[in-house]
């Protein structure tokens, strides 16, 4: 069966703790495995921290929307904001790794996404705004 | 509420101050001010001989290996040095997947840390002879 759990915070930073806790309890009720919990809550931690910093330039009080749709050997997660688009494609196809190298402050948050989730697309659609879907099999 | 807590304690290695800050709690995007700010007071006294002491560090996300990366090129620049330890394994993970182990100089436990820093200074004494 399918399951679709949603939450709507608005951007701030404080919520960070809240989001994470939000998915630890979907995890634990889900019985995943503990290195699955840990790699999907920071996988939300930052994306929704992208969202915050990228998207709403760190702007407080605007929407974000972080979807689970939870099937037998998979999982989704859907973060929906309304801010700035960018060109996602271009940083996952960057080498990362290689910018990493030279000590750059930001990037590692992509890294981590990219490293603990097995698909990232991101997309942008006129209604509901900009998407990023990560996905991860059980 | 998952927070940070931050305590410094000042060792003397040999003539040098070491500070040790330990790190406890949740390091992410909304914490990150308030490590940045201790280490910001501890640059502002010129004092680059830090090691973080992470055994209550519950979890770090990619703002808090950010400013660790920052902090440990503001140190080199003015050839001080600067070690972590006591990481969990959750948050050794962290460091690892994101390339931070290949950065940082990390030690299982603090005296090994302050040993470090002493051979440091005999390194520094043999190259003014």
């Amino acid at each position: 069966m399918k399951k679709t759990i949603e939450i709507k915070i608005y951007s701030d930073f404080i919520y960070l703790a809240y989001v994470r806790r939000f998915v630890e309890s979907i995890g634990r009720e889900e019985v995943w495995d503990n290195d699955v919990i840990e790699q999907v809550v920071i996988s939300v931690d930052e994306a929704v921290t992208n969202v915050m910093e990228h998207a709403y330039e760190c702007k407080q009080g605007c929407p974000v929307k972080i979807s689970f749709v939870i099937e037998a050997d998979k999982f989704s997660v859907y973060i929906v904001d309304r801010g700035k688009s960018f060109d996602f494609r271009r940083v996952l196809i960057d080498d990362i790794e290689k910018k990493l190298e030279e000590r750059l402050r930001r990037g590692r948050g992509t890294l981590i996404m990219k490293k603990f989730m097995d698909t990232l697309e991101y997309s942008v659609n006129e209604g509901e705004g900009n998407v990023l879907k990560m996905v991860k099999h059980l | 509420m998952s927070k940070l807590t931050i305590n410094v304690r000042s060792h003397m290695v040999k003539d040098q101050e070491v500070q040790v800050v330990n790190v406890g709690g949740f390091l992410d995007a909304h914490t990150v001010p308030q490590l940045e700010n201790t280490l910001n007071a501890f640059f502002k006294i010129e004092q680059y001989r830090i090691i973080l002491n992470m055994v209550d560090l519950q979890y770090i996300s990619s703002a808090g290996l950010g400013l660790l990366v920052v902090a440990k090129d503001e140190i080199e620049k003015k050839k001080g040095c600067f070690f972590i330890v006591n990481l969990s394994t959750g948050v050794y993970k962290v460091f690892d997947i994101s390339g931070c182990t290949k950065i940082f100089q990390i030690f299982e436990k603090e005296s090994d840390a302050l040993n470090k820093i002493e051979k440091f200074k005999f390194e520094e004494e043999d190259d003014k002879e």
